[in-house]
């Protein structure tokens, strides 16, 4: 039986990843992804908890997050071919123009 | 009835503000005019029908108007309050109101704005009776910001000078100094008393008879009333233009002269003495702060006087004179003669307002020049202001039974015989005050020499100038012109305000029976204190106490009134001294120009000029005007400001536009939070 | 079968039915009209919003309880809130309709999008549930994210869009995670439930309930605006249309506020239990700091910016920081107060700068304001009340709102007296910048090539509610506050699973 714990070090690791995958990545796209990343880390805790409690409320939640994440995804994309289209790159640092 | 008072300049200003780009002139005016005229009669009729015939000690008319906020337990009403301090206050300033209102219609003639000048003028009324018929320190303070307001806008009226928007500016930025003080002192005032109305309201008490009940704090010790009372002070000192706050209102003449008149001489700048005075009853408790506001009122009198004397812009030679009268009412107030005070403000409101509507006249005249050494002789071509300003020049300067003599005299006679400061000061402040007397006399004559008398010093360059085709309103010949009937009727109106007006309070010892003090003592605190500190209850009050206590001695008055006598004696001579020195100097010698008649008598000239003239000018304007006033007091200002831009520049560059660097302050700060709270759990 | 027994009373969410139907509806219309549907869709807008307000108003006759489930709440802080983001979305719709004729941008995703925002933003607003927070705040967040990027071919438009797409997703997780703690620690996502845990001290893991909330002052910090989660405002306030910026600015915060009460100040609230007492103190102190630094901050920067959009942003992120203070008073009403006055206010001066700012927002440098004050009177005098306001002078709404504010927070919370002070000083600071624009507007000469704009019948209104609003709440704020300050509905119903 593998402990509690260990899922939600899993988890925090993985989220960890994916928030320091934002800080560092410079492709949007990668950016985004690592953003799922966190959000499936979040997931992942919630439904370890879920069983841990035996309350299915938690895996309840995680249908609705994952139906938000792909919400998201629709937009993110979108947003993102917008860009492109009038910048022609995907480095999200050449985004600056607004600052200061 | 009061709320129509206030109400009357407020409709005037709506109706103008909308729709008076459409309407012509005659009409603009008419409308701002009628407003205020309403509010006038209102006042009067208020005033003498419904105040004057309740007793004495109940003179209190209150209305309520609607409830403006009530936070847990604190309130503020939008109520308004008439007793008899704002009935002479409100008198004043719908009457010399009206009359400037009046004036403007005739001095504004032509101006492309002349709609929006009256709207300002008009919401300025509105806002001045706001601010005296406030019944508690909030809604005070809403009229206090509103004629700021006002002020700011009129002193940069004329868009396109660049000065009138840097001397827009300056007034606004030193007057949130005084502000500051004042919203820190309303604070107090609630923290203490648990109420900021004047008079009691739902079973509580106004602040004012709570404070009453406070013991005296003696002098040199910094209790919660001192705090108070120095901290109204410092808003005082912004809306009164006292030092070190006065700087912006010689720059204020930048604005047109009615504006001069009505806001930066007669109105607003005494709403800082207003306020001391309605706080009268906090001020008296604090030996400490009389003091210095006696000091500073004194200070700024003297100070503002020499640089009167070197001023050579019309409008500039006025305002010092203004700082420095307002500087006479803060000493009254200072030593706690505070009806003394006021009435000095009322005085003060007929010939100043006279003075500069007259100057206005001659600017007018003159097709806009300030430059007073560029006139001389004007007597001949405006004969009408020339005699209403001279009754203006002789009430400021003292001239015996004049309005100016009363009010003046009285606040000389309570400076010396004040019992609110220590032994020797109030001498030493009379000193003060009394050079004050002669030097004002001085720069008002040689104001009045340079313009209305010796020879004409506008000629060719003038016509030229004027032949260039500047304006059409003002008739088209070159020489000087009287101005319209508009203009010289309220200057006519003020003229006989400013040569009787003082009747109404000649004190005991010239045979009167100051009525006007009695009317103001109800609502005006005695000091309580002697010059060792013990209290003194005002029931056996000591022979230096003030004089609101004074009626009630009878025995007490025989020996005051030969020396009261003798000090008015002195005080009349230092006038005549003034004009005679002015008249002396300036009338044969204006800029040199003039032959002197006699040798020995050039030889006096000559050594004034060096001896005290000249290093008095130099002084004041080389050390006095350009480094303190310019250099010190500016330079602060804007240090502040800058050390605040120059924090700003450094920290915008935190927003550096990139996303991930957003990211990455989000993430410290999350590390930084989720730390703390992490410690705690770990705790 | 009857519905009641499942808990399922849908007039408790008739204002967000209502708006998320109008929302389907006006895409519908769209779809199956010509390109000049323009006014017609602004109009069953407009009309959707009002039956939304008055489906409001009618709740609140209705007495607080909590329905399907616990996941969404009637109480005093969903009514109030509602209506602010309502009148909100009113007053953008209005705007909305000049907007998209003068920029030529397509009206019916605009109009249907500002409605599915709405519906977020209400959800939100009821939200009793950790789980339907979270879905508000997303529905709302993804149409402001589109709403940002709304001028398609303006890069900073995009730009925009971007930076609020990727740091708001970024602060999602972040929220998300503390939650999913806070359900692994109390044992449940409704918060009656996670309040009752932490009252009788049956928590799982106490250093997860914290680190959870930890986490979801990162994620509700970030949503409001506040430092050091501020830095993604201004770049994106500047870059969106004026009038997305005016609605962002105002309807998400005061939703994100409402949550953010229900969850901290009623869910975190000081419980009898070493736990709750712990927890309170901990989150109290943290949000007073951050309170501190969001003020100083916003203001500071403010002094040093020409674009007007962009010090406005910088101005909302200071007023975060006031409407905080009020947060830590451990009452709703000075936050609701505050934050009606604030949109009422903000949504004016950005209808002014989007009025002036013409198509493309070419002109929203503060020089580009030089001596119009009487070239376009109306407009600038509005636009100088309105700054006024934000400056909190009175007899205006801004000024009420912070004195409310201030006073409560000096009355209730004598620890966080220092903070009150703060809060003065930097609303005195702040006279400063809003003053700047105005000497601009009357005492500079005429700058060139200024036309002055052509204001519509719409528009009109939108300027004059809020013009009459500011004056309302700043000269008759008493019914308001009387109303607001019934005692906190302890919610009485909670419907078994």
């Amino acid at each position: 039986m593998v402990p509690l714990s260990w899922y939600l070090a899993l988890s925090a690791v993985l989220f960890t990843i994916g928030v320091v995958g934002v800080v560092i990545q410079r492709n949007i796209i990668v950016l985004f992804m690592c953003i799922e990343l966190m959000l499936n880390a979040v997931n992942l805790t919630l439904v370890s908890f879920s069983r841990y409690l035996g309350d299915v409320t938690g895996q309840l939640f995680v249908f609705i997050v994952m139906a938000v994440a792909a919400a998201e995804a629709a937009v993110g994309l979108a947003i993102i071919i917008s860009l492109f289209r009038n910048r022609e790159t995907l480095n999200v640092d050449e985004a600056d123009l607004l600052k200061l | 009835m009061l709320k129509w008072i206030i109400l009357a300049p407020l409709i005037g200003a709506i109706i103008n503000g909308l729709v008076g780009k459409r309407l012509n002139e005659r009409l603009i005016g008419l409308i701002a005019c009628a407003s205020v005229a309403v509010s006038t009669a209102l006042a009067f009729i208020v005033f003498f029908t419904q105040l004057l015939p309740l007793p004495a000690e109940k003179r209190v008319i209150t209305e309520h108007f609607f409830t403006w906020l009530s936070v847990g337990n604190f309130r503020a009403d939008f109520a308004y309050m008439l007793d008899p301090l704002s009935g002479v206050y409100i008198l004043f300033i719908t009457g010399v109101g009206l009359l400037i209102h009046i004036y403007a219609t005739g001095y504004m003639h032509g101006d492309p704005g002349f709609y929006r000048f009256f709207t300002y003028l008009n919401l300025f009324m509105f806002m001045m009776l706001t601010l005296v018929l406030a019944d508690n320190l909030l809604v005070l303070f809403v009229g206090w910001e509103g004629v700021g307001l006002c002020s700011y806008l009129l002193i940069g009226y004329y868009i396109d000078r660049k000065e009138a928007g840097d001397a827009a500016k300056k007034a606004f930025v030193t007057n949130r100094v005084g502000d500051f003080g004042y919203m820190i002192a309303m604070f107090m005032v609630f923290v203490t008393f648990g109420s900021i109305s004047f008079v009691a309201k739902d079973g509580v008490p106004g602040f004012l008879e709570q404070a009453a009940t406070r013991p005296v704090e003696a002098f040199g010790v910094f209790g919660i009333m001192t705090g108070i009372a120095l901290l109204l002070f410092v808003g005082a000192t912004g809306k009164s233009a006292q030092i070190p706050l006065f700087v912006w209102l010689p720059d204020a003449m930048a604005g047109p002269t009615p504006v001069s008149a009505l806001i930066h001489a007669a109105t607003m700048v005494t709403a800082g003495v207003y306020l001391t005075a309605r706080c009268s009853a906090v001020v008296v408790k604090s030996p400490t702060a009389m003091a210095v506001i006696a000091v500073i009122g004194a200070a700024t009198a003297i100070f503002a006087a020499t640089i009167g004397l070197a001023q050579n812009d019309i409008k500039k030679v006025l305002a010092y004179s203004t700082v420095s009268q307002l500087g006479y009412m803060f000493l009254a107030c200072g030593v706690g003669a505070f009806t003394a005070g006021i009435f000095h403000v009322m005085t003060h409101a007929f010939f100043k307002a006279l003075l500069f509507l007259g100057s206005g006249s001659v600017i007018h005249g003159m097709h806009e020049e300030q430059d007073i050494r560029k006139m001389g002789g004007l007597r001949k071509y405006m004969p009408i202001t020339f005699a209403t300003m001279m009754a203006g020049w002789l009430a400021i300067s003292g001239f015996p039974l004049l309005s100016g003599f009363f009010s003046k005299d009285e606040i000389l006679w309570q400076t010396w015989a004040t019992g609110a400061l220590p032994g020797g000061w109030g001498k030493a402040l009379w000193g003060v005050a009394a050079l004050t007397a002669l030097l004002t006399a001085v720069y008002m004559t040689r104001m009045m020499v340079l313009t209305f008398f010796g020879k004409e010093r506008f000629g060719a360059g003038h016509d030229a100038h004027h032949a260039a085709g500047h304006d059409e309103g003002h008739g088209h010949h070159g020489k000087p012109h009287e101005s319209p009937a508009s203009m010289w009727i309220p200057l006519a109106v003020l003229a006989v305000l400013s040569i009787v007006g003082g009747l109404v309070g000649i004190p005991k010892a010239l045979g009167g029976s100051n009525h006007f003090e009695h009317f103001l003592e109800p609502v005006i605190a005695r000091v309580q204190t002697a010059d060792n500190g013990h209290a003194v209850e005002p029931a056996e009050a000591a022979p230096a106490a003030v004089a609101t206590a004074a009626p009630a001695h009878p025995a007490e008055e025989v020996h005051d009134t030969s020396t009261e006598l003798a000090l008015t004696g002195l005080s009349v001579l230092l006038g005549f001294l003034g004009i005679g020195i002015g008249f002396g100097i300036f009338n044969r010698n204006p800029l040199k120009k003039m032959p002197t008649l006699l040798e020995n008598k050039y030889y006096v000239d000559e050594f004034y000029d060096a001896a005290v003239i000249g290093p008095i000018e130099h002084t004041s304007r080389d050390l006095l005007w350009k480094v303190v006033d310019v250099r010190i007091i500016d330079g602060f200002v804007n240090g502040v400001a800058r050390l605040f831009a120059g924090l700003s520049d450094l920290l915008r560059f935190t927003q550096t536009g990139y996303a991930r660097n957003y990211a990455a302050v989000i993430l410290i700060g999350a590390i930084i939070v989720i730390s703390y709270f992490g410690y705690i759990a770990a705790r | 079968m009857q519905l009641e027994n499942l808990g399922l009373y849908y007039w408790a969410i008739a204002p967000e039915i209502i708006v998320s139907v109008v929302g389907v509806i006006i895409m519908m219309v769209d779809a199956f009209s010509s390109r000049g549907a323009r006014k017609l869709n602004a109009v069953i807008a407009l009309a959707g919003l009002i039956a939304a307000l008055v489906s409001v108003v009618m709740l609140d006759g209705l007495g607080s309880g909590s329905y399907f489930s616990g996941m969404v709440v009637i109480d005093p802080i969903r009514i109030f809130f509602s209506v602010t983001i309502l009148l909100a979305a009113i007053v953008a719709a209005l705007l909305a309709s000049q907007f998209l004729k003068d920029e030529g941008l397509p009206p019916g995703e605009f109009f249907s999008l500002l409605m599915f925002a709405t519906a977020g933003m209400l959800l939100l607003a009821g939200a009793g549930d950790l789980v339907t927070v979270f879905l508000g705040l997303e529905i709302a967040s993804i149409t402001s994210y589109v709403m940002a990027g709304y001028r398609r071919y303006d890069l900073r438009s995009n730009e925009s869009s971007l930076k609020y797409f990727l740091l708001g997703s970024f602060s999602t997780a972040f929220l998300l995670y503390g939650m999913a703690l806070t359900y692994g620690a109390a044992g449940s996502t409704n918060i009656q439930k996670i309040t009752a845990a932490i009252a009788s001290g049956q928590v799982n893991y106490p250093a997860l309930l914290l680190i959870g909330a930890a986490l979801m002052i990162v994620g509700f910090g970030f949503k409001i605006a506040s430092a050091p989660f501020h830095l993604w405002t201004p770049d994106v306030y500047e870059g969106a249309p004026t009038i997305v910026t005016g609605f962002m600015g105002t309807g998400p915060k005061v939703a994100v506020f409402a949550a953010f009460i229900r969850v901290f100040v009623i869910g975190f609230g000081p419980q009898d239990s070493e736990i709750g007492i712990q927890l309170h103190t901990t989150w109290v102190t943290v949000l007073a700091v951050i309170a501190a630094l969001t003020m100083t901050i916003g203001n500071v920067i403010a002094i040093s910016q020409k674009n007007i959009k962009r010090m406005l942003a910088y101005s909302s992120i200071a007023h975060a920081g006031y409407a905080l203070v009020g947060f830590l008073t451990g009452d709703f009403a000075p936050v609701a107060f505050y934050m009606l006055a604030y949109s009422i206010m903000s949504l004016g001066a950005f209808a002014v700068i989007q009025l002036l700012a013409r198509a493309g927002d070419q002109r929203t440098e503060i020089a580009d304001y030089a001596g119009i004050g009487f070239e376009a009177p109306a407009l600038s005098f509005s636009l100088a009340i309105f700054l006024l306001s934000l400056a909190g002078i009175p007899p205006t709404a801004g000024f009420m709102s912070k004195f409310y504010v201030f006073k409560t927070a000096w009355d209730m919370t004598p620890e966080l007296r220092w903070l009150v002070l703060v809060a003065v000083i930097n609303s005195i600071i702040s006279v400063y910048y809003y003053l700047y624009p105005i000497v601009v507007m009357f005492f500079r000469p005429l700058v060139p090539g200024f036309i002055k704009p052509r204001i519509a019948g719409m528009t009109m209104i939108a300027l004059i509610l809020t013009l009459l609003g500011t004056f309302y709440l700043g000269i008759m704020p008493n019914r308001l506050m009387n109303a607001m300050s019934r005692p906190p509905a302890v919610v009485t119903q909670i419907t078994v699973k």
